[in-house]
């Protein structure tokens, strides 16, 4: 799962929404106007101020974003399983690493053979390179995004290599074979072991994966070359990629070009010589240059701007809606000192969300081009329906009333006080103080304009009950690192409450059942989100095939709302130069990139 | 920020303005210094101008009433007319009453963090070039370093360290403002101290400091002045652009850079009322404050002395 820069999601029925009806092709490709050609240069446009900064696909929480891994990393780096065919979420097997995953044993053993695939220096992807990248991340989970205590690679009782090309795993227990291939071995990127495995540029390759500490010692390496970004285009170790592409140039406000990897031995091999994308800081500066001429080949429509898409046509582009599967909220931080025992109290976040008038933000901000979402999944044929006594759609009284009701003295356009402390049922409850004021500090993304209009407006929606958001904008990569998980009783815990924009794609982890996100000490639990009835309900859905499980989860966290849920929203209005073909407009749903179809046409 | 070379010809021939003690020419009462500046139809324009603009950003919101705290979604990005005569926001504030508001803070953070930026400025230049020697040098290698490190960087820098307020934005931007003229006024003060009225009062056995109050800083007050003006212009500007970086006041405060700059970002939807009129309230005040510094240059100078 990654975290989206901005705007992204939307449910199936906002199909019948302005973009969708206005401007969708009814074709999967983008019509070029001309005939394929070999060679040339395509431009992609960055999100605003979303720039990519880690190469190394193996990523700390600070960097997990769409930018580092699905529009940077994937170009050059692959997973055993690619998700996204089409505009759907499922695995798609002609662009996999490896066959079929085969379980025996009651689904405790998986067997997976990879195809034939080569690195760049022409040496073979081995099952060597899975163990390298299983040792790697098994010494490094702590730090490692997307760990989470007892999954993987606690679950791995032992990997076994067959051969060069088939692995075993012995699990621990069994999984839901579904689950598994989604949201485990889909993660697992093979990587150079043969370049990799070292612990300085100047040591030799070895097997320094194998021992933990040694293992330490290569991630540690490697994160450091990685954090060295001004290097990235000569660094010889991400010269050796299995992608079709391969970094060429990297500036550090994001500018990257990539060029075809020639040894490439997946399907549809690059046509481009060069494939670059372009940072912008904001969306308006984007816009300006799309309109300015044809430097950019694949850029987007500023949501706030989508009156301009006939001009944008009748400039040569064709205009698609791309959707990611994924939801929409702003994290909480249970764990922070001062706002930690508010956000503890489910009462006070139910009164939060009762305050989103998220019907409010599609029509106003979006532009009619989200949807609703009160919780982790999309309607979908995973969810067809929430249970509605669970969820907590807009309703200023019935915040005002929860408030009041747990020993609140609600004061609209002031500063709600806390009046009777203790622990009761009509009192505020634990580790809040008489006269404690409810009051946080939100910090949210810069440059993204639905989003500050967004914010505006909730800290306007949630003065009416007395609750004082103190805004504070910072840079999206600011606001990323800032979003540092806490430990329970950290001093060192600062920030109360995040939005990065546009909330989570569920990418490496399409199976959403919530493990990564809200499980107790899970990687990517920003907020500390701990409730062990939420926990069991996790589990059950990773374990069992039980088709209710994922429901209960999605109705379970739209109530307990371990984070605020906001609408989803599109991850973009996308305007695809017609020059350029090859191009898929029912777009990955996880917001990948295939530039390797591309061809620019004459 | 822009800066207004000296005129090292004028420069010379400026009378020393310490009430005749030294031996001026023609001492420059503030009566007169006032006088000579309502004879610049310019200046009194300029400053008319920023009356206005004063009255109109402080005043206003006394006779025109508006809800400048709660959004409304629902009357987002509505055209003038009506109860809105120039429309409304993003967010649904009305557009009129914002532009007072946002003058407020535009106008605060603008000539609070000039008067830092000028006054660090002439202390500092005045001492460097009084002093000279290694004194000046070192002072001024101080004010290069400074010069070297890029405003961005700090300002993201104190983007994190602090929450942006008025009074914090002020201090920055005059914190960062002051190198120029710093440079500006050392310049001037170098030339100046060389003149035989400074080597009178230091004969007689006058003190750095009165000599620097008293006859170096009145002598660079034009100079002073027209860069003063810059600085105001430029902390317009200067707020809108850190807006960006998370440096900016947080909503529902506004102000006229943060206006233009969400503005713009509907540019191509034909908004106007969006862009127009902060955008014409920011170069009103701006020109203002040229033309009032163009007027007290020439009032305390010899050009005006010359018109006349």
């Amino acid at each position: 799962m990654l975290r989206l820069r901005i705007v992204p999601l939307v449910a199936a029925a906002t199909a019948a929404l302005v973009v969708a009806s206005a401007c969708t092709s009814q074709h999967a490709k983008a019509g070029p106007a001309g005939t394929p050609t070999e060679g040339g240069t395509a431009t992609f446009a960055e999100s605003a101020g979303g720039k990519p900064d880690y190469i190394f696909p193996m990523l700390t929480p600070i960097h997990q974003s769409i930018a580092n891994i699905e529009q940077f990393n994937r170009l050059s780096y692959r997973s055993l399983y690619w998700i996204g065919k089409d505009d759907q979420p499922v695995i798609d097997p002609t662009l996999s690493l490896a066959k079929d995953a085969v379980y025996s044993n009651g689904n405790t053993a998986v067997s997976v053979t990879l195809n034939n695939y080569n690195w760049s220096d022409g040496k073979p992807v081995t099952t060597r390179d899975v163990e390298f990248w299983i040792n790697l991340f098994r010494a490094n989970k702590t730090v490692a995004a997307g760990y989470i205590p007892g999954e993987f690679p606690d679950n791995i009782k032992k990997f076994t290599a067959v051969d060069d090309k088939t692995f075993t795993l012995q699990l621990t227990e069994p999984y839901s074979p579904q689950w598994f291939n989604y949201n485990e071995l889909a993660q697992i990127a093979p990587i150079p072991q043969h370049v990799w495995d070292k612990t300085s540029a100047a040591s030799a390759v070895g097997n320094f994966d194998r021992t933990d500490a040694s293992a330490k010692q290569v991630y540690k390496f490697l994160d450091s070359q990685a954090s060295d970004t001004a290097s990235y285009g000569k660094n010889p170790l991400w010269q050796t990629v299995d992608g079709p592409w391969i970094l060429s140039e990297y500036r550090s406000d994001g500018y990257s070009v990539f060029t075809p990897n020639k040894a490439y031995s997946g399907p549809n091999k690059p046509h481009l010589d060069k494939f670059i994308e372009q940072p912008f800081t904001s969306e308006s500066t984007e816009l300006n240059v799309i309109r300015s001429g044809k430097t950019i080949d694949y850029g987007y429509l500023p949501v706030q701007e989508i009156a301009q898409q006939n001009t944008l046509k009748n400039s040569g582009y064709t205009i698609a809606p791309w959707k990611s599967w994924g939801t929409n909220f702003i994290v909480l931080n249970f764990n922070q000192p001062t706002a930690g025992p508010l956000i503890k109290q489910l009462y006070i976040r139910q009164a939060m969300q009762s305050l989103i008038n998220q019907p409010a933000y599609v029509s106003g901000p979006l532009r009619g081009t989200g949807s609703a979402n009160l919780g982790p999944i999309q309607i979908s044929s995973f969810l067809p329906s929430y249970d509605a006594s669970k969820t907590w759609p807009y309703n200023p009284q019935k915040a005002t009333s929860l408030l009041s009701s747990h020993g609140w003295t609600v004061t609209p356009n002031g500063t709600t006080t806390c009046a009777a402390p203790g622990t009761g049922s009509t009192q505020c409850g634990a580790g809040i103080a008489a006269g404690t004021k409810l009051q946080f500090s939100l910090e949210y993304s810069s440059g993204v304009v639905t989003l500050d209009q967004e914010m505006q407006a909730m800290k306007s929606d949630f003065s009416a009950a007395g609750i004082s958001l103190n805004l504070n904008q910072a840079p999206f990569n600011t606001v990323l690192a800032d979003a540092a998980p806490c430990k329970p009783g950290a001093s060192k815990c600062t920030w109360q409450i995040i939005n990065w924009g546009g909330g989570w794609i569920y990418g490496i982890n399409p199976y959403p059942s919530g493990d990564q996100l809200f499980q107790t000490g899970a990687g990517s639990n920003y907020g500390g989100f701990s409730n062990p009835a939420s926990d069991a309900l996790i589990s059950a859905a990773v374990h069992k095939n039980d088709p209710g499980a994922l429901p209960a989860v999605a109705n379970d966290l739209a109530n307990q709302l371990p984070v605020l849920w906001t609408p989803s929203e599109l991850y973009r209005i996308s305007a695809i130069s017609t020059r350029l073909a090859g191009v898929n407009t029912k777009q990955s749903p996880i917001l990948s990139l295939t530039p390797e179809d591309w061809q620019i046409t004459k | 920020m822009s800066i207004d070379l000296p005129d090292i010809g004028e420069t010379a021939d400026q009378p020393i303005t310490d009430g005749g003690q030294a031996g001026s020419a023609e001492p420059k009462q503030p009566s007169m210094v006032f006088r000579r500046f309502l004879e610049n139809k310019l200046a009194v324009l300029g400053l008319l101008l920023f009356l206005a603009m004063a009255a109109f950003c402080f005043l206003g919101p006394l006779v025109y009433h508006s809800d400048q705290v709660h959004t409304n979604l629902a009357a987002q990005t509505l055209p003038p007319g009506g109860s809105h005569p120039l429309g409304t926001d993003q967010v649904g504030y009305d557009e009129l009453g914002r532009l007072m508001v946002g003058g407020q803070t535009s106008i605060e953070i603008a000539l609070g963090a000039a008067v830092v930026a000028v006054v660090l400025g002439v202390i500092w230049g005045t001492v460097a070039g009084y002093f000279g020697g290694i004194i000046d040098a070192l002072m001024m290698r101080v004010v290069d370093s400074v010069m070297s490190i890029p405003a961005i960087f700090l300002l993201m820098f104190l983007a994190t360290m602090f929450r942006p307020s008025v009074l914090m934005l002020i201090l920055v931007l005059g914190l960062l403002a002051w190198l120029a003229p710093a440079r500006l006024v050392r310049g001037e003060t170098l030339s100046l101290r060389t003149r035989e009225y400074v080597q009178a009062v230091r004969v007689m056995g006058g003190r750095a400091p009165r000599i620097i109050v008293r006859h170096l800083v009145p002598n660079v007050l034009g100079t002073i002045v027209v860069n003063a003006t810059f600085q105001v212009a430029d902390a317009i500007l200067a707020v809108a652009a850190i807006s960006f970086l998370g440096l900016g006041i947080p909503p529902p405060a506004a102000n006229w850079g943060g206006m233009l700059s969400d503005g713009l970002n509907y540019t191509y939807s034909g908004f106007w009322w969006l862009i127009y009129p902060s955008g014409i309230a920011i170069i009103l005040t701006v020109l203002s404050f040229n033309l009032i510094g163009d007027g007290l240059r020439d009032a305390v100078g010899l050009r005006a002395h010359r018109r006349i």
